[in-house]
C-alpha cells in the first residue's frame, strides 16, 4: 500500500461522521447485491446438467441455499434429485418446499420495503403458478414411481385445491399453466378408477387448453379419446357429440371396468431440456442536469431451445412417439409477461427513492448524491430467479400392453429425425388394468 | 443531514437488518405435554389423530357389534386385523398414528385382540421359518398356528375444503369399517368429524 493511499483514523471518522448514513447505504447495497448472484452460479449448475452430472449440479445448488433462495433451492434439489432417481429424497425437498412456498404467499412488509428502494432481489423466491403446479405434478410423479398411488392422489388434490383457492369464480388459470396439471390429475384418477373426477379433470384440462388458445386439432390425442370415452361410459351424450364433432373421432377405447380385463398401460412422461433462464436488461442512464444516474433493470426470457425435439417409444413390436402436453418456456413467458406491469412500478419507485435520496445527499456534500446513485443503480439488479431444472416442455405417450415385465427403449430424436441418443429401461412391469409411469429427463442443448 | 435523508437511512438499515435476522436464527425449542393442542399451519396434526384415535376407541368399545360377537361366541373375544385405510383427502396423512393408538386402547381393553397385518406377518412367518431350523425343539413355534381373524377393519379419510384468498373452511371425515371376514357383512362403523377454519396472515415481517 503506498503512503499516499493509507487513511488516518481521523480522516476514517470524519467521513464515517460526515458521510455515515451513505456510507452504510452503499455499503449495505454492495452487499445485498453480492447476495444476489443467483444467475452467476446457475451457470455451473446448467453446465453439470448438461453433461449428464445431477450428483454435480446438485453440490453446485447448495451455495444457493441461503433464506430468499430456499424455497428455489429444495425446488431445485427435488428435480435434480428425481433426474437421479431418488424418489424418495425428491420427495423430501418437494414437500419442504410447499409450505415454505405457501407461508411465502403472505406479504412481506421488509421484503417490500427492500424491494421497492434497493432492488427487486431482496424478495423471497415465492414461484410462479406453474412452477407451483408442476411441482405437485411432479411430487405425484415421485408417489406413483415409489408405487404409493394415494399419496399421488392427495397431489392432484393439491393441484385442484390451489387453482380453486387463488381462482374461485374462475374454471382456469388467467395466465395459464393448469392445462397439463389438469390433464396428469385426470391420468391419476383413472388410474384408481374415479372415472367421475378423471372426467371432471380431462374436460378442465381441455378448457384450460382452449383458454391458451390450443386449436381442437391440437390437443393431446390421448387427451381427445380419454374425453370420448369417459363421456360415453358416463352417459354425458350432448358432452360426447360435441367432443366428437371437436375432434372427428368415431371411436375410442373402452374403459376399463372389469377387473378380470388383463390389458395395462404404461404412460411415458418425457421431460424435455431445461427451462429458460431469466436474462437481465439493465441500462443504467445519465441524467446530465445533476450528474445523477437511472436504470432500468427488468429481467427478459430466454429460451434453452432442446436439440431433442421428441421421443420414439419401442416396446414389443410398438413404436409410439411422443406428443407435447405442457409448454413451461410458454408458460415462463406468460408469467413474466403477467407481472411486468408491477417490476415497471417497482423499478420506477426505486429510481424516484433514489433520486430523493441523491438530492438529499447532493445537499450534504458535492459528489455524495452522484456517488449514491451509481451505486444504487449498479445495485439495483433484476430478479433472474427460475426454477430452471424444469423442462423446457413435456412430452407424453400411452400404450397398451398385456401384463408383463418389459424392457422399453427410448429414442431420442433431433431436428432433422436424427436419434441423439437411445436409452434403456429394463424391467417395466404392467399390472392388469393399472397404470405405469416411467419417466425420462433429458437434457440437451 | 436532512430529515428526509435520516428517515430513508432509518428504514433502509431496519430492511437490511430484518432481512439479515431471518438468515442467522437459531432454532428455539421448547417441550410440551403430548395433550397440548398445537396447531400450527392449520393441516392434520397429532392433535387431529388423538380426537380420532379416541373417537374411535369409544365407538368401537361402546356400540353393540362387540356385545352381539360375544353373545354368538360363548364370550369369546373378537380378532381384528387392519386393512387397507384410504387416505383420500387433499393432505398427506399418516394414518398409522391413530390406527396404533386405537390397537393399543382396544388391545389393553381385553375387548378386542388384533392379530398382524399384512405386512407385519411376512417378518413374523420369515422367523418362525427360522425358527424351524435353528431353534430348539422346546421353544420353537411351529407354523400353522396362527389365528384368523374374525374381522378387518378397513377406512377412508375424506377431506372438504373451501378455500379463497387466505381463508380456508377443512373439514375432515375419517370413516372405520369392521367388516367380517366370514360373510362381509360390515359389523360396525365409527366415524369422526373435525372442521376447522384457518385463516392465514396477510401480511409477514
Amino acid at each position: 500500500m503506498t503512503a499516499e493511499c493509507e487513511w488516518t483514523v481521523l480522516e476514517w471518522r470524519w467521513v464515517v461522521r460526515r458521510c455515515g448514513a451513505y456510507f452504510i447505504y452503499c455499503v449495505s447495497l454492495l452487499f445485498l447485491t453480492g447476495c444476489a448472484t443467483y444467475r452467476g452460479n446457475m451457470q455451473s449448475v446448467d453446465q453439470a446438467l448438461a453433461e449428464q452430472q445431477p450428483a454435480a449440479a446438485l453440490k453446485a445448488f447448495v451455495p444457493l441455499s441461503s433464506g430468499r433462495n430456499q424455497a428455489l433451492y429444495l425446488l431445485n434439489k427435488g428435480m435434480i434429485l428425481r433426474i437421479q432417481g431418488d424418489y424418495a429424497g425428491s420427495v423430501s425437498a418437494f414437500e419442504a418446499a410447499k409450505p415454505l412456498m405457501e407461508y411465502l404467499e403472505a406479504t412481506s412488509v421488509s421484503e417490500n420495503v427492500g424491494a421497492l428502494t434497493l432492488s427487486e432481489n431482496l424478495r423471497s423466491y415465492q414461484g410462479a403458478l406453474y412452477e407451483r403446479l408442476l411441482l405437485h405434478v411432479y411430487q405425484a410423479l415421485n408417489y406413483l414411481q415409489l408405487g404409493q398411488p394415494d399419496s399421488a392422489r392427495v397431489e392432484v388434490q393439491q393441484i385442484d385445491l390451489l387453482l380453486r383457492r387463488l381462482y374461485p369464480d374462475k374454471d382456469t388459470a388467467p395466465d395459464g399453466g393448469d392445462a397439463f396439471a389438469r390433464y396428469f390429475s385426470g391420468l391419476v384418477y383413472e388410474d384408481l378408477g374415479e372415472w367421475s373426477d378423471a372426467m371432471i379433470s380431462y374436460r378442465k384440462a381441455y378448457q384450460a387448453y382452449q383458454a391458451q388458445g390450443v386449436p381442437d386439432g391440437a390437443i393431446p390425442p390421448d387427451l381427445q379419446l380419454s374425453l370420448c370415452r369417459f363421456a360415453d361410459y358416463l352417459g354425458l351424450d350432448q358432452e360426447l357429440d360435441d367432443y366428437k364433432k371437436r375432434f372427428n373421432l368415431d371411436s375410442w377405447p373402452p374403459v376399463i371396468t372389469d377387473s378380470s380385463d388383463p390389458t395395462g398401460q404404461l404412460v411415458f412422461i418425457f421431460s424435455n431440456g431445461l427451462a429458460p433462464e431469466k436474462v437481465p436488461i439493465q441500462t443504467v442512464v445519465l441524467n446530465p442536469a445533476d450528474g445523477h444516474f437511472f436504470t432500468v433493470s427488468l429481467p427478459s426470457m430466454r429460451r434453452r431451445v432442446p436439440a431433442v425435439t421428441d421421443a420414439v417409444v419401442h416396446v414389443e413390436g410398438q413404436s409410439v412417439s411422443t406428443v407435447p402436453v405442457e409448454s413451461v418456456a410458454a408458460d415462463a413467458a406468460k408469467a413474466l409477461a403477467a407481472e411486468m406491469p408491477k417490476l415497471i412500478a417497482d423499478e420506477v419507485a426505486r429510481n424516484v427513492t433514489r433520486q430523493i435520496a441523491a438530492n438529499q445527499a447532493d445537499n450534504k456534500g458535492q459528489g455524495l448524491g452522484v456517488l449514491l446513485s451509481l451505486v444504487g443503480a449498479l445495485a439495483d439488479q433484476p430478479d433472474t430467479r427460475i426454477w430452471n431444472t424444469l423442462p423446457d416442455d413435456i412430452q407424453m405417450a400411452r400404450l397398451s400392453l398385456p401384463p408383463g415385465t418389459y424392457k422399453v427403449t427410448v429414442q431420442l430424436r433431433g431436428r432433422y429425425g436424427g436419434i441423439l441418443s437411445t436409452q434403456k429401461f429394463d424391467n417395466i412391469v404392467i399390472q392388469p388394468g393399472q397404470m405405469t409411469f416411467a419417466t425420462l429427463h433429458w437434457i440437451s442443448f | 443531514m436532512s430529515n428526509v435523508m435520516r428517515k430513508f437511512t432509518t428504514i433502509t438499515v431496519l430492511t437490511i437488518t430484518g432481512l439479515l435476522a431471518g438468515c442467522s436464527s437459531m432454532p428455539k425449542v421448547e417441550r410440551v405435554s403430548p395433550n397440548q393442542v398445537t396447531d400450527v399451519s392449520g393441516y392434520w396434526n397429532d392433535t387431529d389423530a388423538n380426537l380420532t384415535a379416541q373417537q374411535m376407541i369409544s365407538q368401537m368399545l361402546g356400540d353393540p357389534w362387540l356385545g352381539n360377537f360375544e353373545a354368538q361366541n360363548n364370550g369369546k373375544q373378537p380378532t381384528v386385523i387392519v386393512g387397507q385405510i384410504n387416505n383420500l383427502s387433499s393432505e398427506h396423512v399418516n394414518v398409522q398414528t391413530f390406527v396404533d393408538d386405537m390397537q393399543r386402547e382396544l388391545i389393553n381393553s381385553n375387548k378386542v385382540q388384533f392379530v398382524a397385518s399384512a405386512n407385519q406377518r411376512n417378518e413374523v412367518r420369515g422367523e418362525r421359518q427360522d425358527q424351524d431350523l435353528n431353534a430348539t425343539a422346546a421353544t420353537r413355534n411351529a407354523m400353522g398356528q396362527e389365528i384368523g381373524a374374525n374381522f378387518m377393519m378397513q377406512g377412508t379419510i375424506n377431506t372438504i375444503i373451501d378455500a379463497a384468498g387466505d381463508t380456508s373452511v377443512k373439514y375432515y371425515q375419517v370413516d372405520l369399517r369392521l367388516i367380517n371376514m366370514r360373510d362381509n357383512v360390515i359389523a360396525w362403523v365409527g366415524q369422526k368429524k373435525i372442521k376447522k377454519i384457518v385463516t392465514k396472515p396477510g401480511f409477514r415481517f
